[in-house]
């Protein structure tokens, strides 16, 4: 079953002269529970894509459906509570809130969403992600690695459906970097969801079950891995 | 607590400076605000006590002859207290009635006079029994009713009677209609509907509250005599000052005695009741209150008290008062919203990657919006008590330092000070204001922070987007040699040869940004404008109150006393005519004066009178100036360009010089007479040889130059522009008979008429002929031309012409000074004249004394004896014209009214720096906080601290260019409409730009600006580049 169905979907950034098409009229869907590694050259619009999928952008033309539902159909204040249980996005430079502790970091969109932080969860994740001990630390106090795993945390900690990654280890070191991909295919694998990444790492991409491979805004291939 | 709100708050504590900033912006507002308002409730609350001290707490009065309805009134809750005046009987005062009255009206008191209608006695004590009375200030010491001088202790034998209404028409015995139905409402009171009127009819007593029943000016309706004379005895206890609405009655001020009943000597039982009333809001109330207690026709109010208690409300007061207030207001307003509002959207901008990550993470806008508004709320919070608390005690500071000048500028009151008042209402409503202001400015922010782009937050492409693209500059760079020399091509007017790449870096800088650098040079020329507002306001407050109280004397006190001289009569006629415009030497109309000195001749009269004042006891006399004023003939090169009447416009000149057909120039001089040692000096002073001038000869110096007021303006005017010899005219006859004085009919037939009829402009009529003031222009009788009259001239000779005026001087008619052994010459001279020519001699002395008020006093009192002058009477019709002025008390009030000046403008001068000074730091300071990250990235590219320091130093240069030009420009602009403004009072200043308070704007601007970039940096040196460079947000 499809879970995310892009289709027909452009983003074109400026206007007259000077506009640049980032995404022309790619199409494509992700089942649910499948690991998809998106590849590419700089500038080829993978991250404008992962963020139309993420609900962050709004594109030019052309719908990204999530579960069947169309998620540009939302207002402003609906994509917002989109974001928060039904995404998990995770980025390079891991974009953590200074001024929020680790626990807090990784609880924000639970707590943005009003509910009560399921105190069984964070402790697993904390475990998970080898942050015990570390749940006071201001962002500042930790280790890119420790970031990182901060921010999965963050992705993971609403249990979305889909979680979304911008070169999660480009900032990394190779040690870290395998850690980080453990954590995201454990999540993966486990609780069946469905994971998009976006790398450079051919080792990376290559533990996918399917790599699609973005030129000039356009889907250049769609390969599936046969293990 | 909320995860937004936990992230606000901790947002607000990092970033403590800026936190602090802004609650200072807050607590600013809220103080200034509380201040205006405080100081609105405090001078009400002052004017309230001030009613309260001269009129007492009642609210509502009226007439009542029922003790039911005392006793009822008394009795209601919503009474508080209530005093009872009742009509005992009326006294004829014999001669005295045209000084104190048509009656001395005998009133018994019940109740606490001195709190409810603050009538206390001055003297003594209030009448405690019906045998004693507290009587008017004025009747002390009069010799009346069996005592030789009335004072505490004299009895008074006196004889009471009733007033009552008699018919006094033509024929007695018509019904008179003038008075039927009339209405018996009292002046002051308000006609209750439905009460209807009280027919007055021949034979109906008359109580205190009615008026004087005079035949004549009834049109013979009615008169009213006393009748039941009855005699009794007071002793009287004490005195009090008439300064009050309840002890005036229709027919004079009351004596005042007690424990009469009602009915008590035969009266009427009238009573008027003066009630105050408690817990009552509305004027509705309190006639409802009164209503329900007395049937009285009309109720009467107090109407200052229920206008200072908000009762009632006076729109010419309240208007002026809260249009100031409301000004003020909305300044500090305004003010305080720029201030605030741009703490706010830095305080946001600086966190904008921070919302945008929040709002990728599912943060709605609202969420975002709501954080904005709470960090509103908590400083607000934080701000506003401290910000009531110091404008109450800054209030309250200024009033205690300032509090006994404005009490003497308002009216003094015993026991009134003007104190600060604290009104809640008035306090919450500033709070309110502060909250409004605060929310206002925090709206915008919000918006901009709710509409975080998540999408650049997470691309970090915030500072990227900010610089506009210059399509045709890169098209041209494109275009051009793209080899590696270009790459840092000169830009910005060569600025790269000053300061080399950071130069060019901060140039280039210049573009990025845009709304940030705005902000930063918008608040710079804000800065400036406030500055120079404050300096200028300051400067034309200086200016406009040193010109009124430039116009003052350099002694203490000055006597002056206008006589004219007439020979033909025994002594000396007087005038209060200052001798230019009308007609003038009227002496025949003057009443007889002086005869103190019998002597024939003014000077000498004067002589005598300077004497006798400078024997008084502690003054010390400073000298004396004689100003005759005569008709004279001066040659056309003498006479200044401004004393012409040449018909250009309305008469410039209250006495002008008018061109006769023989081109000399005709009109009236003043001939001011120093005594000799204050000549030599004067003389000495403006560089003439006092030797050549003295003696016999009319010899003396001409002033060229003096102000004068032309109704709108004070304006300079030239009056005498060269030395020469002018004829004054001693005597003047027509076909043998003496004239009767010069008429000057410039009004009519000087300004716009023929060159002919200018010169006709000063006639000479005989003394039946004089026109009157009041004649109307069409009976004017005709006048003699000069040129048929037999002239007598004494010769004036002008030898040097100055712009200096010895002290005490002024004058705006042409002016010769000279020393007053030639007083002589010119009594003399006119002894002999069939027609006085002095239309009018003015003696003006001067003195010092350290106790002014007793010594202007003891001036006066000498002065009077002198001429012999009635000791309270006017001095106009008593005979000569006495003026003793106190200088020293106007001075003091001048010096006051420039206190208050001074330390209202110092307040706003410094609360606008304030304001001008925090904007400018927020900017600055947060301006570089943001671009922290950016810095790193500088410095680990290898820019050394010195470039670093070279780059900011020239991106300020660039912001304070920016700034300080429109700033000074806005700001010379409001100077001048100051300056136009205060020109419309006072003319003859040139504008000139305050380059001080430019220099000093700008100076204390570039100072703040240098102080927030060295703290700002001082933050940004703190950090280690390693750690900036990581810093996820900038």
């Amino acid at each position: 079953m499809d879970i995310l169905t892009v289709s027909h979907l452009t983003k074109v950034y400026g206007e007259g002269a000077s506009a640049t098409r980032a995404l022309d009229d790619v199409s494509f869907s992700v089942a649910q529970g499948e690991f998809l590694a998106i590849v590419g050259s700089s500038g080829s619009g993978k991250s404008t894509l992962l963020h139309l999928m993420g609900g962050v952008d709004r594109p030019t033309s052309g719908t990204v459906l999530m579960n069947g539902q169309d998620v540009y159909a939302r207002t402003d204040e609906e994509l917002s509570v989109f974001r928060r249980r039904e995404v998990g996005l995770v980025y390079q430079f891991y974009n953590l809130i200074p001024v929020l502790n680790v626990a807090e970091n990784i609880t924000l969109p639970v707590a943005l969403d009003g509910r009560v932080v399921n105190q069984q969860r964070l402790d697993a994740l904390l475990d998970a992600l080898s942050l015990r001990g570390r749940e006071r630390h201001l962002p500042n106090q930790l280790s890119g690695g420790q970031q990182q795993r901060v921010a999965i945390g963050r992705a993971l900690m609403n249990a979305p459906s889909v979680v979304l990654a911008d070169e999660p280890t480009g900032n990394l070191d190779s040690k870290n970097s395998r850690d980080i991909m453990a954590l995201l295919a454990a999540s993966n694998r486990e609780s069946g969801q469905t994971l998009v990444v976006i790398t450079h790492d051919e080792e990376i991409a290559l533990s996918a079950d399917r790599i699609i491979s973005i030129e000039d805004g356009k889907i250049a291939s769609d390969e599936r891995i046969r293990r | 607590m909320s995860v937004m709100s936990n992230f606000t708050l901790r947002s607000l504590a990092k970033n403590r400076v800026r936190t602090g900033v802004t609650i200072a912006g807050v607590a600013l507002a809220a103080a200034l605000l509380t201040a205006v308002l405080t100081s609105v409730t405090s001078l009400n609350a002052y004017l309230y006590n001030c009613e309260v001290a001269d009129n007492g707490i009642w609210t509502a009065s009226a007439w009542t002859e029922g003790e039911d309805e005392i006793a009822h009134a008394r009795a209601d809750a919503r009474t508080s207290d209530l005093a009872v005046m009742r009509d005992v009987g009326f006294v004829d005062p014999g001669e005295a009635r045209a000084r104190y009255g048509a009656y001395l009206p005998f009133v018994s008191t019940e109740g606490d006079l001195a709190r409810i209608c603050a009538v206390k006695p001055a003297e003594g004590r209030a009448a405690e029994g019906p045998g004693e009375v507290m009587l008017p200030s004025s009747w002390k010491g009069v010799s009346a009713f069996g005592a030789e001088s009335i004072g505490v202790g004299s009895t008074l034998e006196v004889e009471l009677g009733q007033r009552e209404l008699v018919a006094a028409g033509a024929d007695a015995g018509d019904e008179p209609s003038a008075l039927a139905g009339h209405d018996r409402t009292r002046s002051g009171e308000t006609p209750i509907e439905g009460t209807g009127y009280e027919p007055y009819e021949a034979g109906d007593r008359l109580d205190s509250g009615d008026a004087y029943r005079d035949p004549q000016s009834d049109g013979g309706g009615f008169g009213e005599e006393l009748v039941e004379l009855k005699p009794y005895a007071f002793t009287v206890v004490g005195f009090y000052d008439t300064r009050n609405i309840a002890s005036s009655t229709g027919v004079g001020y009351a004596a005042l005695t007690t424990g009469w009943g009602a009915g008590g000597a035969g009266a009427t039982g009238a009573a008027k009741v003066y009630v105050a009333t408690a817990g009552l809001r509305t004027v509705d109330e309190i006639n409802e209150a009164m209503k329900s207690s007395f049937d009285s026709t009309g109720i009467a109010h107090h109407d200052a008290l229920l206008r200072y208690a908000g009762i009632t409300s006076d729109r010419a007061f309240w208007n002026t008062f809260f249009q100031l207030a409301g000004v003020l207001a909305c300044v500090i307003a305004a003010a305080c919203v720029s201030l605030i509002y741009n703490a706010f959207a830095i305080s946001v901008a600086e966190r904008t990657r921070q919302f945008g990550l929040l709002s990728s993470i599912g943060a709605s806008k609202r969420q975002i919006r709501r954080a904005i508004a709470f960090e509103a709320a908590v400083i607000t919070a934080a701000g506003v008590p401290l910000g009531l608390l110091v404008g109450i005690g800054g209030t309250a500071a200024v009033l205690g330092i300032l509090g006994p000048s404005l009490e003497s500028i308002i009216g003094e009151r015993e026991d009134v000070v003007f104190g600060v008042a604290v009104d809640p209402a008035m306090v919450c409503l500033a709070a309110v204001l502060t909250l409004i202001t605060v929310m206002v400015s925090a709206w915008l922010p919000a918006r901009r922070a709710g509409n975080a782009s998540a999408i650049d937050a997470i691309r970090r492409t915030r500072d990227v987007r900010d610089v506009r693209p210059v399509r045709e500059r890169a098209g041209r760079a494109g275009a051009a040699d793209a080899a590696t020399d270009d790459v840092w091509k000169p830009r910005g007017f060569g600025i790269h040869r000053l300061f080399g790449v950071p130069g060019q870096i901060a140039w280039a800088n210049r573009k990025r940004g845009r709304a940030r650098g705005r902000a930063a040079s918008v608040s710079l020329a804000l800065a400036i404008v406030l500055l120079m507002t404050a300096g200028s306001l300051s400067t034309t407050l200086d200016v406009m109150t040193g010109a009124a109280s430039a116009s003052s004397e350099t002694c203490d006190i000055t006597v002056s006393t206008f006589r004219s001289y007439s020979p033909g009569s025994d002594g000396e006629g007087t005038s209060a005519s200052d001798g230019g415009s009308g007609a003038a030497g009227d002496s025949a109309e003057d009443a007889a004066g002086a005869s103190a000195a019998g002597a024939s001749n003014p000077f000498e009269t004067y002589a005598a009178l300077y004497a006798k004042l400078s024997s008084v006891e502690g003054v010390q006399p400073l000298g004396w100036q004689m100003v005759a004023s005569i008709p004279a003939l001066m040659p056309a090169d003498m006479v200044g360009s401004s004393m012409v009447d040449d018909g250009s416009g309305p008469s410039r000149s209250s006495s002008p010089v008018v061109r006769q057909p023989d081109g000399t120039y005709f009109g009236y001089v003043n001939l001011c007479f120093l005594d000799d040692e204050a000549f030599a000096a004067y003389a000495r002073s403006v560089g003439a040889n006092p030797d050549a001038l003295s003696g016999d000869v009319m010899r003396g110096i001409a002033l060229s130059t003096g102000y004068s007021n032309n109704g709108k303006a004070y304006v300079q005017r030239e009056m005498l522009k060269a030395p020469g010899t002018m004829s004054c005219i001693t005597d003047t006859t027509f076909e043998g008979a003496p004239i009767g004085g010069f008429a000057y009919s410039g009004g009519s037939a000087g300004s716009g008429g023929s060159a002919d009829a200018r010169e006709a402009a000063f006639s000479a009529f005989m003394p039946s002929d004089m026109p009157s003031d009041n004649a109307a222009a069409d009976e004017e009788p005709e006048g003699q031309p000069l040129s048929a009259l037999d002239l007598t001239y004494l010769p004036v000779e002008v030898v040097a012409v100055t712009s200096q005026a010895p002290d005490g001087i002024s004058s705006d008619v042409p002016t010769v000074i000279l020393p007053s052994s030639a007083a002589g010459t010119l009594a003399e001279a006119t002894s002999s004249a069939a027609w006085s020519p002095l239309s009018s001699v003015q003696l003006i002395a001067r003195f010092n004394a350290d106790e002014h008020v007793i010594a202007a006093a003891d001036l006066e009192a000498a002065g009077r004896e002198f001429f012999d002058l009635d000791p309270e009477g006017s001095s106009a019709h008593g005979g000569a014209y006495l003026y003793v002025g106190d200088n020293a008390a106007t001075q003091e009030g001048y010096e006051t009214l420039v206190v208050v000046v001074n330390v209202f403008s110092l307040l706003f001068t410094g609360i606008l720096m304030l304001i001008a000074m925090s904007n400018v730091f927020n900017t600055v300071t947060n301006g570089l906080a943001l671009r922290r990250r950016e810095f790193a990235v500088m410095r680990s590219v290898g820019m050394g601290s010195r470039a670093f320091r070279r780059m900011i130093a020239c991106e300020c240069a660039g912001y304070a260019v920016r700034g300080l030009v429109p700033g000074v420009i806005v700001a010379a602009i409001v100077s001048f409409l100051l300056f136009d403004a205060m020109a419309k009072s006072v003319e003859g200043v040139a504008f000139a730009l305050p380059w001080g308070h430019i220099a000093l704007a700008c100076a204390l601007t570039l100072l703040v600006m240098a102080a927030s970039v060295a703290y700002g940096l001082r933050r940004c040196r703190t950090d280690n580049v390693v750690e900036a460079l990581r810093m996820d947000m900038a």
